[in-house]
């Protein structure tokens, strides 16, 4: 099994943390980074986790608040990978107390068509 | 010579003369500092334009069971945060005219109106954005657009406004005026309006 590098990335404002455990991503907080350069450790974190845990890898937003559409663009590019390279299998995990999760994740899931998108 | 005329041109969804009122602006001067030293301030704007205008809606649950006030904030905190980090990234920092943004609940919508002065190139390259967003369907312009960026790492990517228009309803309006006294500089306004139950 691929090592995950980097583990964890964290601010004030977000927090991102790989489980080995469980093969998830938890994002919490506020993501709203002013580029696709800022958004870069996020992005290579994700591909990292996902590689290691090609069965069943876990995207957890269910306490990301806010999320700007550079976040957006990020999360839709790693989507894309995934599809692109067809064998990562991801359960992608919201919340419907969350209104722009409701509105934007699906969109997630017609860039990824094999994505399971649970709304609590 | 002779200064150049100012010259206006509108895309979209514009509307010029609005009744004023429930209204708030916040205007920001242009800063000297590196973006990122003042990037936070965008969010804290937004979040609390979202607070200030949650006050006008009730807590209660809506025709699809979700609650009226946190749809509200939701959108308000989304929208004037994408229109201010657009606003701070194509501006123009040597300009004396501050970014604008102000928010107006009129009786069955909210209406945002975002400002700010660029240079001809951004300028430019945004009113090409606005010939290609209103001769496409946004929904399929949001995807293309998003397979298009896996292969690029263009800096703009475009998605914001078409998630305003394709999550949340939004109708969107932009407006470039050409300054008579600063002819390499425009003041670009834009207008996003979004129906709301009151």
């Amino acid at each position: 099994m691929e090592i995950v590098r980097v583990k964890e990335l964290a601010t004030d404002d977000y927090r991102i943390a790989y489980d080995p455990d469980t093969g998830t991503v938890k994002c919490s907080g506020t993501l709203r980074l002013a580029g696709m350069e800022d958004y870069e450790p996020i992005a290579q974190l994700l591909d990292a986790a996902a590689a290691a845990h090609p069965s069943a890898f876990t995207l957890d937003l269910e306490q990301l608040e806010y999320l700007n559409s550079s976040g957006i663009n990020m999360l839709s590019k790693f989507a894309i990978r995934l599809r692109q390279k067809g064998t990562v299998t991801m359960t992608l995990r919201g919340t419907k107390r969350i209104p722009w999760q409701t509105k934007s994740l699906k969109n997630l899931q017609r860039l990824l068509p094999s994505l399971s998108l649970v709304l609590d | 010579m002779s200064l150049p005329l100012s010259q206006t041109k509108i895309y979209g969804f514009f509307e010029d003369d609005l009744p004023r009122s429930q209204f708030l602006q916040l205007q920001f001067s242009m800063s000297s500092l590196p973006i990122k030293e003042y990037w936070r301030n965008n969010s804290i704007s937004a979040d609390f334009m979202a607070d200030y205008f949650a006050t006008f809606f009730p807590s209660s649950l809506n025709a699809e069971g979700t609650d009226i006030k946190e749809e509200v904030k939701s959108a308000v905190s989304f929208i004037a945060n994408e229109l201010l980090e657009n606003a701070i990234k194509f501006g123009d920092d040597t300009s004396d005219r501050p970014v604008t943004i102000s928010l107006q609940l009129l009786h069955d919508k909210l209406v945002f109106v975002a400002t700010n002065v660029s240079r001809d190139r951004e300028a430019q390259a945004f009113e090409k954005y606005w010939e290609l967003l209103l001769a496409s369907n946004p929904e399929t312009l949001y995807f293309q657009l998003l397979e298009q960026n896996v292969e690029s790492d263009t800096k703009v990517s475009g998605i914001g406004f078409l998630t305003m228009i394709n999550d949340y309803g939004a109708s969107l309006g932009c407006k470039f005026e050409r300054l008579a006294d600063a002819p390499d500089l425009s003041v670009i306004t834009i207008m996003v309006q979004v129906t709301v139950q009151n």
